[in-house]
């Protein structure tokens, strides 16, 4: 007996709206890493910075057995290990923005899956598949960014909520959630506005390159060698204390400043005019790459 | 009517891609002739609508000439040249994605990629990533992709491109069958003349962006001059090359020859002819001219023209 025949047969049905028809493209691109071991392996990596996050938070809250100490510990601490304190606002921002919490994490998880979001489609001719079918070019481009922003986004915002809410479910009383509640929101949108900013370059600049393993080498380019940019142009103008020429610090500093965390050495206008231009042009770079008429050759 | 052209141009700048071609091509499977440059692309990129015609008007089934490209491409299937596959997927998960990127829902989008993998033959590999399909596959693939979404139309960009004979065959008795038993209209793109003598009803040739022949491959093969071949047993029987009055040998070899005839044959001479020499007619069956032929014939027409009109 045949349960269902697998017979091509005419088909009647009300195609999905525009906006509908991104969602496989997003799914796909936030599932990347759950295609291969290595890619798995890489998201375990990217998480385990937020273990040790949750072990302090756990500790602080008394649920494991060093609480006293970090409780007492935290009573008086000096500005540079406010990170460690789960009730300063820098425990969830800083994990995630400061160079020796977050860069190298980010940049995995990014080299790894962000960055190679539509230069493999390129390499492999899929986008001529995907612009002759019922989405535009600027719709491939949203739905590619916003699953990787997804993925990526898991990681950095939805990290930290995951420890505030942890922290609030798990206190034996309402303290940590009266003073975290103040500064969560604007932390969780700084953290949200970093991951928007960087993801977006990142996705910018794989619309650009012609292979996945260009665009990861240039990703990381970018972010390593804005620093070494940043060294040397400090070297060569001295007094000026607020060259900004690092991506990575940069978006720092506009995450920093709208967590209200202080940032020092860095001019939040310098960062904004960087970033904005960068934006631009990458932009003006992927909208003539991803140009539809390139689809058929 | 699949697609209407009426005096369409297309330009890139300074350069003329198709120049005022008019053209209906009937519903059934049409095939889509020319050298590399003739203006295929153009067109099937204008019907497509990812390049607007600079002039002329364009139709497809009955949709609007203003009608958005999306709801265009819900209803026209396009297999491209290039090997293209969305990569890390497996032959399902790519069909059921481009499905839905066409606008099918998506438990439809899942049921109906089986289905397309099952018509194309990848059944059994279907959940194999497509980066390790042989080149064969990998062409099924792309046209179960074309198919997902039960488009009216199907373009076929050289589908046979790469494939062994015994690929190309089934190919083309899938594409035949599309034409033939499934109703859809099949447009096919291609500089392989066998190819769409083997699976198309008509057939389009283009020159330099423009139609130098169009029309049933019935008719444009059927004989513009009079010739026959003849078969004579026994194959070592000597024949003049003007056999009768008005008609004489084209071609001559091992009891075949090729014989132009100016005004009517009247066989019964031919026959007492071959009679008389000792031989008998085995066969007597009017020229058909090969695609090929048709083609060459219609491309160095169309070059003679300019060379005049220069």
């Amino acid at each position: 007996m045949t349960v269902y025949g697998l017979e091509y047969r005419p088909k009647d049905y009300r195609p999905t709206s525009a906006w509908q028809r991104l969602r496989p493209l997003v799914r796909a691109e936030r599932n990347v890493l759950f295609r291969s071991k290595w890619g798995i392996g890489t998201l375990l990596f990217c998480v385990s910075p937020l273990f040790v996050r949750l072990v302090i938070l756990l500790g602080y809250l008394g649920l494991l057995p060093f609480a006293g100490r970090l409780r007492d510990a935290a009573e008086d601490v000096p500005p540079a290990m406010r990170m460690w304190i789960p009730t300063e606002v820098e425990f969830y921002v800083e994990q995630v923005v400061a160079m020796e919490q977050g860069f190298f994490v980010f940049l995995v998880l990014t080299a790894m899956a962000t960055a190679r979001t539509i230069a493999k489609d390129r390499a492999t001719n899929a986008l001529e598949l995907y612009w002759t079918r019922g989405i535009s070019p600027f719709g491939y481009f949203v739905g590619k960014w916003f699953g990787a922003f997804s993925l990526v986004g898991c990681v950095t915002v939805g990290g930290g909520l995951l420890l505030w809410l942890v922290g609030i479910l798990f206190a034996e009383d309402w303290t940590y959630f009266e003073s975290t509640a103040p500064f969560m929101p604007r932390a969780l949108f700084a953290l949200l506005t970093f991951t928007v900013v960087m993801t977006l370059l990142c996705v910018l600049l794989s619309a650009v390159c012609a292979s996945a393993n260009l665009a990861t080498i240039l990703w990381c380019l970018l972010l390593g060698g804005s620093f070494a940019v940043e060294i040397v142009l400090r070297e060569l103008l001295p007094g000026n204390r607020d060259t900004t020429a690092a991506i990575w610090e940069a978006a720092a500093t506009v995450a920093r400043a709208i967590a209200g965390v202080p940032y020092r050495g860095h001019s939040l206008e310098g960062s904004l005019w960087l970033l904005g231009a960068l934006l631009l042009s990458l932009s003006l770079l992927a909208r003539r790459s991803l140009r539809a008429t390139e689809a058929i050759q | 009517m699949t697609v209407e052209l009426q005096d369409v141009v297309i330009r890139y700048g300074s350069f003329t891609a198709v120049s005022s071609v008019t053209v209906t091509l009937p519903t059934g499977a049409v095939g889509l002739l020319g050298r590399n440059g003739a203006g295929k692309s153009s067109i099937l990129k204008s019907l497509l609508g990812l390049v607007r015609p600079t002039s002329g008007r364009m139709r497809i089934l009955d949709l609007p000439e203003s009608a958005p490209a999306a709801e265009i491409r819900a209803r026209v299937g396009y297999m491209p040249e290039r090997d293209c596959h969305l990569p890390g997927m497996s032959g399902f998960e790519m069909v059921s994605m481009l499905g839905q990127l066409s606008g099918l829902p998506e438990r439809d989008a899942y049921r109906r990629s089986h289905e397309a993998l099952y018509l194309c033959g990848l059944e059994e590999q279907r959940y194999r990533p497509v980066s390790g399909y042989s080149a064969g596959m990998r062409q099924k693939a792309k046209l179960a992709a074309a198919l997902v979404h039960d488009p009216q139309v199907v373009f076929l960009d050289e589908p046979t491109n790469g494939l062994d004979p015994d690929g190309r065959a089934e190919m083309l008795r899938l594409v035949h069958r599309l034409a033939h038993k499934l109703g859809k209209s099949v447009v096919l793109s291609t500089h392989i003349l066998q190819d769409v003598e083997a699976v198309c009803d008509a057939a389009v040739v283009l020159e330099q962006g423009k139609v130098v022949a169009q029309g049933r491959i019935e008719d444009l093969c059927r004989a513009t001059e009079r010739r026959y071949h003849v078969q004579v047993e026994p194959a070592t029987v000597e024949i003049p090359d003007h056999i009768l009055a008005g008609v004489r040998i084209a071609s001559q070899g091992a009891g075949r020859f090729v014989v132009e005839v100016e005004g009517d044959l009247e066989p019964r001479e031919l026959f007492a002819l071959v009679q008389g020499r000792g031989g008998t007619v085995r066969e007597l069956v009017p020229h058909r001219r090969s695609l090929e032929e048709v083609f060459l014939g219609a491309v160095r027409s169309a070059e003679a023209q300019r060379g005049v009109s220069a």
